[in-house]
């Protein structure tokens, strides 16, 4: 064994963890070499005094320097990963058992959740100048306008058509059709009243608001 | 309390004489020591969830170490780093000459604390780590960047160099038993 090699067995030759082969070769070279002998014995009493320095103890005011600190910067400086909530949530196994999917289920939960939450945001509060109120109010009025005179003619219409083709059939027929046209009248103008009167009622609640703020 | 706190709590009461101790016999002053320790367990808080419970210790002596060598840069430490490489094979080399034997050696506290101030950086750090902190040699490796090998060989030199610097700077009466 050379002291080169020799150098690299030293730290496991002092701790006694060289194969007994080893060992037997480095004990050879020990004899041998009053060189790594000398050093050996020189490194074992440095390694025997370091193990006797005293454990120093941090002193209690750092650890309150630290906490305080901490409660200072507070969560904010812990930045936290959603790979990590979710690990905190529901632990590192499931994670890794449930995979992609576990994760793709939880996007759509996530995304369903989001898209809700925005669709009952409220309102933001914004400030208009009395025109401007002014103006919206008369626009909604001619909407509303607009809405009641489509709303009379397609009433009008109905009752045009549902006349004019009991004018043209036979009276026998006509006695026989009388109830089913009065049903079929009735039939058609309330869909067409209920759906105008739905569509008019926001810009009825529109106008009404806009009105008690002039 | 949130539970990142009292995760951070109960690692700060844990570790925190792992960090002081390498700190202090790293830089060998209390106050630097404590410097480095309050923003060593900081910089834990910062990385806290990035942190698996098992890498939190070697994280700790890993960081320690980097900012025990940044206060050594910016203090302008001169230790052995300084010599070059050949005069620290000639020191070593002198360990061997004739003089007083080490069984009549005995190295006070405060010789060897001065002492381990003296070594590179490297030789120091692995000394500290497994002579003082006892620490197993793979986490030495890990945190120090080396092969296995490597940091018995480092260990052996700077023990070796340590006991150098405790021959040059004894008093005879405090080196014969």
């Amino acid at each position: 064994m050379q002291c080169q090699t020799f150098e690299q067995y030293s730290v496991d030759y002092l701790e006694g963890t060289l194969s007994p082969r080893t060992m037997h070769d480095a004990d050879a070279h020990l004899q041998c070499c009053a060189h790594c002998r000398a050093l050996l014995a020189e490194a074992r009493m440095v390694s025997e005094a370091l193990r006797r320095l005293p454990q120093e103890s941090c002193p209690d005011h750092i650890v309150e320097q630290v906490m305080q600190q901490q409660a200072l910067r507070g969560a904010r400086s812990v930045r936290v990963s959603w790979s990590e909530r979710l690990s905190q949530w529901f632990g590192p196994v499931h994670i890794r058992r449930f995979g992609l999917a576990t994760v793709a289920v939880l996007l759509v939960v996530v995304t369903v959740w989001q898209y809700q939450r925005g669709q009952h945001r409220p309102v933001e509060t914004e400030t208009y100048s009395a025109a401007e109120v002014e103006q919206a109010k008369r626009e909604i009025e001619l909407t509303l306008a607009y809405l009641h005179r489509y709303m009379q003619q397609t009433s009008t219409a109905v009752e045009y058509q549902l006349a004019s083709t009991q004018t043209t059939l036979t009276e026998p027929v006509h006695t026989i059709l009388a109830e089913q046209i009065q049903s079929t009248q009735t039939a058609v103008r309330r869909p067409m009243q209920t759906l105008i009167t739905d569509a008019a009622a926001p810009f009825e609640a529109a106008a009404s608001y806009l009105g008690g703020k002039l | 309390m949130t539970m990142e706190t009292r995760r951070f709590k109960t690692l700060v009461h844990q570790h925190k004489d792992l960090v002081y101790n390498q700190a202090y016999y790293f830089t060998g002053n209390r106050e630097d020591a404590e410097d480095i320790t309050q923003d060593v367990l900081l910089k834990l808080w910062h990385h806290l969830n990035a942190l698996k419970r098992k890498a939190v210790k070697s994280w700790l002596v890993k960081v320690t170490r980097h900012a025990c060598i940044d206060h050594c840069r910016k203090t302008r430490e001169y230790s052995l780093s300084e010599f070059e490489p050949a005069q620290q094979q000639h020191m070593l080399n002198r360990l061997s000459d004739p003089g007083s034997t080490p069984e009549q050696m005995t190295i006070s506290n405060d010789v060897l604390r001065q002492a381990i101030q003296q070594l590179p950086p490297q030789f120091r750090s692995i000394v500290i780590m497994r002579e003082i902190q006892d620490l197993p040699y793979a986490l030495i490796a890990e945190t120090m960047e080396l092969p296995l090998n490597t940091v018995k060989v480092y260990l052996h030199r700077g023990r070796v160099m340590l006991a150098q610097y405790v021959k040059a700077n004894c008093e005879e009466p405090a080196l014969a038993r």
